[in-house]
């Protein structure tokens, strides 16, 4: 099966963070066959997605769950979303990941920077718990330094309230 | 910078007449004259004396009255241009003036009258002041200074305060001298020493401001440490834009900067020395992340967040190494720590109780007492210079407050609202407070704001600034 | 700058006698004082400060600067009871600069003023 590197747009259209960038090699891979399993909005038309690529990771399972207002309890769309990643991450073990925790604009810059780790935490321990490796994880908060939407409504606060699960190769440093 | 003011100390709390001298830099050179206070105590005495007989004899009662009304309007100045003592000094005269009258108009607690309104000028500093000029413009206050180029781009700058109704000379003359380059300085300092003999209280002109200018988009915001002067004027970038950076925090003595930074893709604090630009990682212990870091005042050591897993609790450590010391272990968030101006205590604020509030506690950590009991939360507390009052952020009903309280949390006062304000600093002789105001929505910038302990003279300071903290009085 | 305690009894206990003087001659001099009054330079400070000083007046109402004696002051740091004090002086000197206009045949009642400026408000004990 033949990859195609979409990395570009892919990560463009999701708006994941431009920060995790350096850290880990995210080398998405476009399926050529199989069902065609891809979001609706995905610029790309032809073929589906692998369910071993880091492209089916971040939209068919999806890479991050949402929390409420000054929260970090995972909801149980968020455990669903979660337990679909412990499953992809225990089936492609040469894969490591960076869990970042984000906070809306609402609040103080270190109290969301303490906020945005405990989401990140929730995250990784829920991983963990459905049996993928500490090891292979690491934890960061962006705080409120990197919204993904710059609104200043409870429209773009809830998707900005958010833990991303940025998938890379190799170990963790 | 490479003003000649080494030895100057800080001018604050002092009597009008108390100006410290300063070997070579700093010099009287008016003759010393009895204190005016001083020559009236003599005469009050004898007049107590004399009224009480006066009054016994007479049987007239003094007329009394009482008045608790007072006028608050900005105190009318002038500050004529400087005299230029030496060809080449001309600009100098000029620059300085303007400069002396911008700071002390910015403090909102005086008004500049305009050079066209003048009657006469000073045209020789030594020369005796025509009160008569000054009083028919209102003038209340006159500063006159002179300046001379001397060899090696020196100038020297000496100046004098007049109270102009009372035809006094408010303390006595001072006499700068520093490099050219660093003129700005100088003025700072006339008006620092100004605002001093006039107000009784130090002052706060002669200081700078390290900040994170900036730019881009609110998704994809670049961040720089920079540092500038008090005014905005003179600033420098310490970073590059090429990693996240926030909230630094001067040394007590000015000269390094505390900050934290994602440069290894993870928030980490590092210790910047301003006149080399060279910076070490403080902390790096692996697989935490470290923010909010603030030196206590002896500057040996530093006090700041360190997240474990989903937990933040303060620690402290030598500024030198060594290991860290945990001053707070609970599951809760603990962040913002900040000592009090002895070093004896920490306020900091936590969730413990469920919402953000205020804590104080001993400066090695122990049991803390919870100081804020207000509606809504509050956060980033600062400890005042002058250790009587506590600055913070409060979030309440969607809205931000910067506000101060007493230590023991009574006396809540707030002083700004808006969107988004957050992260106040102290002026050196804490009477002023800079902070942070975002607007809001897709173009929501970042402006550095300050606004007096009164809720009066809010003003912007600088665009696209944010975490200011502002140094002590510089020496 | 504290006024030793026998001298500062002493002033206490001549300012503090029977108020004889006519109620609008002291409304008639406190208007002419506090439209000068102007305390900006002390804006920002909250605390309550209290300042006594006595006034001389010549027949036709003007006086010379030591005619004003600051007497006593409480509360607020030293460096602003002297603050408040160039406010009072400032006050009188600006706006008695041609003399108050005061009914010169009571000049007895009002050669010799106490005036008292009180700056916030006194804490409650």
């Amino acid at each position: 099966m033949k990859t195609l590197s979409t990395a570009m747009l892919l990560t463009a259209s999701l708006g994941l963070s431009a920060c995790s960038g350096g850290l880990f090699n995210q080398n998405d891979r476009l399926g050529t066959g199989g069902a065609g399993t891809g979001i609706d909005n995905t610029p790309v038309t032809t073929g589906a997605l692998a369910p071993n690529s880091v492209a089916y990771f971040n939209q068919t399972i999806g890479d991050r769950v949402l929390f409420a207002v000054d929260t970090s309890t995972l909801t149980d769309v968020g455990r669903a979303t979660l337990a679909q990643q412990a499953s992809w991450l225990n089936t492609n073990t040469s894969f490591t990941a960076i869990i970042e925790g984000h906070a809306d604009e609402q609040g103080t810059r270190e109290y969301n920077l303490a906020l945005g780790a405990r989401r990140a935490a929730a995250v990784r321990d829920y991983l963990v718990s459905q049996g993928v490796a500490d090891g292979r994880m690491r934890t960061v908060t962006f705080g409120k330094e990197r919204p993904i939407e710059v609104c200043s409504t409870e429209a773009c606060y809830s998707k900005n309230r958010r833990a991303v699960t940025v998938i890379g190769a190799g170990a963790t440093s | 910078m490479s003003c000649d003011f080494a030895n100057m100390t800080p001018t604050s709390r002092k009597l009008p007449n108390e100006i410290d001298a300063c070997g070579g830099a700093l010099q009287f050179w008016d003759a010393v004259k009895g204190y005016p206070y001083m020559k009236r105590f003599f005469v009050v005495l004898t007049l107590v004396m004399a009224s009480v007989w006066a009054s016994v004899a007479a049987a007239q009662e003094p007329l009394r009255i009482e008045l608790d009304n007072p006028n608050i309007e900005p105190l009318p100045f002038a500050a004529p241009n400087f005299v230029a003592e030496t060809a080449g000094a001309d600009q100098f005269a000029a620059d300085l003036a303007r400069v002396v009258a911008a700071d002390l108009s910015n403090s909102g607690l005086f008004r500049e009258i305009p050079k066209e309104a003048f009657i006469s000028n000073i045209t020789s500093f030594d020369s005796p002041v025509q009160f008569a000029d000054w009083k028919a413009i209102n003038a209340q206050a006159l500063v006159t200074g002179s300046v001379s180029t001397a060899g090696d781009n020196q100038i020297v700058v000496k100046f004098r305060l007049f109270d102009v109704f009372s035809e006094q000379q408010l303390g006595e003359g001072l006499q700068f001298v520093g490099s050219t380059d660093g003129w700005r300085r100088m003025a700072h300092k006339v008006a620092d020493a100004v605002y001093s003999r006039i107000t009784g209280e130090g002052g706060y002109f002669d200081s700078r401001v390290v900040y994170v200018s900036e730019s881009g988009p609110k998704n994809a915001r670049a961040k720089r440490i920079a540092i500038m002067d008090y005014d905005g004027e003179n600033n420098q970038f310490l970073t590059t834009d090429q990693s996240i950076v926030l909230a630094p925090r001067f040394s007590p003595n000015g000269n390094r900067v505390i900050y934290t930074s994602y440069e290894t893709g993870f928030p980490k604090i590092y210790v910047l020395d301003v006149g080399t630009v060279s910076r070490q990682v403080l902390q790096d212990q692996p697989g935490t992340m470290s923010f909010a870091p603030r030196f206590a005042p002896d500057g040996q050591s530093v006090v700041y967040s360190l997240t474990t897993g989903s937990n933040t609790d303060l620690y402290k450590m030598s500024i030198a190494g060594g290991a860290p010391a945990q001053l707070t272990s609970d599951p809760t968030i603990e962040t913002a720590p900040s000592f009090s101006p002895d070093g004896s205590r920490i306020v900091f604020e936590s969730d413990r109780s469920g919402t953000q509030q205020l804590y104080v506690m001993g400066a090695n950590g122990g049991e803390a007492t919870r100081i804020s009991f207000g509606q809504g939360r509050y956060g980033t507390p600062v400890w005042s210079p002058r250790g009587d009052l506590i600055a913070f952020t409060k979030q309440n009903r969607g809205r931000f407050h910067i506000g101060v309280m007493n230590t023991d949390g009574s006396g809540e006062r707030l002083l700004t609202a808006s969107f988004l304000d957050e992260g106040p600093t102290w002026s050196p002789n804490g009477r002023v407070i800079m902070f942070t105001r975002e607007t809001s929505g897709e173009g929501g910038s970042s402006t550095l704001h300050s606004v007096d302990i009164s809720g009066r003279n809010l003003r912007a300071v600088r665009q696209g600034g944010s975490d200011p903290s502002w140094s002590p009085l510089l020496k | 700058m504290r006024l030793p305690a026998l001298s500062a009894a002493l002033m206490l206990a001549a300012w503090s006698g029977p108020a004889l003087a006519d109620e609008d001659l002291s409304e008639a001099l406190k208007a002419q004082i506090v439209p000068c009054w102007n305390v900006a330079a002390l804006a920002d400070v909250s605390d309550y400060i209290w300042m006594f000083v006595s006034l001389d007046l010549k027949p036709d109402g003007t006086f010379g600067a030591d005619d004003i004696i600051w007497q006593e002051n409480r509360g607020g740091t030293e460096g602003e009871a002297i603050a408040m004090y160039l406010t009072v002086e400032r006050a009188i000197m600006r706006c008695g600069r041609d003399g108050f206009d005061l009914p010169a045949e009571r000049y007895d009642e009002w050669r010799a003023s106490n005036l008292v400026f009180v700056l916030n408000e006194e804490p409650s004990k």
